[in-house]
């Protein structure tokens, strides 16, 4: 299928077909032009806090295992025995130090080498060149706990990738203000029959909370947290504290000086405030106290409450996997009422994200009217977005921006061997 | 003869334990929403864990509070991942009552939650039947009444990936 018209620009206009949603085809290629060639996030390294610790998770649809080694440094494993295929851990997460394939007993080091095969007699002397080992995934890199991993070792460093959304990560990540940021062990898992792209334009859309979450705004409205009209007119406003921006490799991020539905009000904790301004300085710490989602292409969101994966399944088909954070040096107070506040709003039974996974499930259905031309147009407020001279593009908080600047970097995935337009491998626009 | 820890609560025979149980059952089946939070005392927990330890993230911890704000959000908000709203049959089953659980009276059972979204032919989410099993543990007191002061629900998939549990279990 040539994919390089199924997502289309103009001046003003901006609009991708349906069959991003719906073909198993393309969701195929995705698998290997998008997550089988782009730093993908994996895991928070306080899952493994010690070595020999790991987890098992996937990178894209291919499954992996997540260790730490000995010497501390982490290695992404192709969970693929090299005899016969069988997986060689069925665990979630665990700690070991070698893997024991189930099928035929090959014993192979954490590190992906095979230590022995059962029976070594069956196999010739030259057997050891073979190099019969787990496929070790080349690229593996951290930035601020979070590990990401690459499955091509054609790709730019990690830092240099993150270097346009970094300073909205360290915001996020000095919440903890001991500089500790961990997860619980608990984490919210969702599937849904949508495809996964759903979760990814949405964590950034402000376009939708009036109408999807007007539900959790009349709770506040009840409650007395917040007055439904003064939530409608802060987000209708057009102002420099409220806005939505694109960056280059796909990036978003959506930032709300009046605050996101569903997070914890740090203002009402002043010693939590006094502990970021003492570790950070004052115009630090209300820079960190912002509340913004960050997306980080193609599989990560940075939520005030927790972290946020999305795994692929199929094409209509989506896991969102929710690790709420625990910031180290917060009072418990804090990170529970921070815990609270989460779990009112996320999770497969909450007040807010439950309305969220039903319009995804619902523009899945949508997706397959298509007898007519079948477009999702995403051109708001493309006439008035902003470009800089970083690459980044910033918008009206409601407009689709970050969505934009997703399905660009899809386009330049999906058309690299068409020698696809925008950020190529080594991240300078073309 | 089995005498409840404190003099002053009354013994819960299985009969009673059955009663309350099944009406909360029929309740919730019925949609009687309200009615449901009478059954709870006024101090009250409804909660699903995903582990069960305390202070982990949960599915649902519902305090009074969070309990009347569910309640709430049923019956007078646009609830989008209930439209259409969930039609449900609660099946209890294995019950066993313990009027000496530490703590207070204790109400074991299973439960399995069958649930449809019944609405146009065709789309994803709706029209098939979900069965969702868990084990049950109820803490009651005496208030006049037996009332519900604790209800934890372990769903056989809690720490599986889960989709749309906005009715209430
Ligand atoms: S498949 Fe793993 S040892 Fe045979
Ligand atoms: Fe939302």
């Amino acid at each position: 299928m040539d994919v390089s018209n199924l997502v289309e620009e103009s001046n003003d206009r901006f609009r991708v077909s349906s069959k991003l949603y719906s073909s198993p085809e393309i969701f195929d290629q995705e698998m290997r032009d998008i997550f089988g060639s782009t730093w993908v996030y994996l895991a928070h390294e306080s899952q493994l806090p010690d070595s020999g610790d790991y987890i098992t998770t996937t990178i894209g649809i291919q499954p992996v295992i997540v260790t730490r080694l000995e010497d501390q440094s982490i290695a992404v494993l192709l969970n693929r025995c090299a005899h016969r295929g069988a997986v060689v851990c069925r665990e979630g997460r665990g700690h070991a130090d070698t893997f024991r394939c189930p099928y035929h007993a090959w014993v192979y080091a954490n590190d992906g080498r095979l230590v022995a095969p059962a029976q070594r007699t069956g196999y010739p002397e030259e057997f050891q060149s073979w190099n019969l080992n787990l496929d070790r995934v080349p690229r593996v890199e951290t930035y601020r706990g979070l590990i990401f991993a690459c499955i091509s070792s054609e790709v730019e460093p990690l830092s240099q990738r993150l270097r346009h959304i970094k300073r909205y990560i360290d915001a996020w990540d000095d919440r903890s203000p001991s500089g500790h940021t961990s997860v619980f062990a608990a984490v919210q898992e969702y599937v849904f029959p949508g495809n996964w792209k759903f979760q990814m334009e949405n964590g950034v859309d402000g376009y939708h909370g009036n109408y999807v979450h007007e539900s959790f705004a009349k709770l506040l409205d009840r409650s007395g947290e917040l007055s439904l009209g003064s939530l409608t007119r802060s987000r209708n406003q057009l102002g420099s504290l409220n806005f939505s921006k694109g960056f280059p490799y796909g990036d978003g991020l959506l930032e709300r000086s009046e605050g996101m539905l569903g997070t914890f009000d740090s203002s009402r904790y002043p010693k939590y405030r006094e502990q970021l301004k003492d570790a950070f300085g004052e115009e630090r710490a209300k820079d960190i106290v912002i509340q913004r989602n960050i997306f980080i292409f193609p599989n990560l969101y940075l939520f005030e409450s927790h972290i946020r994966v999305i795994r692929p399944l199929k094409h209509d088909s989506s896991v969102v996997e929710v690790y709420p954070t625990i910031l180290g040096g917060a009072d418990k107070e804090v990170n529970s009422a921070r815990l609270r506040e989460h779990e009112r709003f996320f999770g497969p039974a909450s007040f807010g994200a439950t309305d969220d996974i039903e319009m995804f499930v619902s523009a899945q259905s949508g997706a397959r009217a298509d007898y007519f031309e079948a477009w999702f147009d995403m051109s708001r407020g493309l006439y008035r977005e902003k470009l800089n001279e970083d690459g980044s593009r910033v918008g009206h908080s409601t407009d689709e921006v970050p969505q934009r600047a997703a399905y660009r970097q899809w386009r330049v995935c999906m058309t690299r061997e068409l020698g696809g337009k925008g950020i190529d491998k080594r991240g300078v626009a073309s | 003869m089995i005498r409840s820890a404190d003099p002053e609560t009354p013994l819960l025979t299985k009969d009673d334990a059955e009663d309350l149980i099944f009406r909360e059952a029929r309740i919730l089946d019925e949609r009687r929403f309200e009615d449901w939070l009478d059954l709870f005392s006024q101090e009250c927990l409804y909660w699903l864990p995903i582990v069960d330890v305390v202070g982990e993230p949960s599915l649902i911890h519902d305090n009074r509070d969070a309990m009347e704000e569910r309640v709430f959000r049923l019956l007078n908000t646009t609830v989008h991942a209930q439209i259409p709203a969930s039609r449900t049959q609660h099946d209890v089953s294995n019950l066993e009552v313990d009027n000496q659980g530490g703590g207070g009276v204790i109400i074991r059972c299973n439960q399995v939650v069958h649930e449809a979204r019944i609405g146009a032919p065709g789309q994803n989410g709706l029209g098939s039947l979900r069965s969702i099993p868990a084990r049950c543990v109820y803490k009651v007191v005496w208030e006049d009444d037996w009332k519900i002061k604790e209800k934890k629900c372990l769903l056989l998939q809690r720490d599986l990936p889960l989709y749309n549990l906005t009715f209430i279990f």
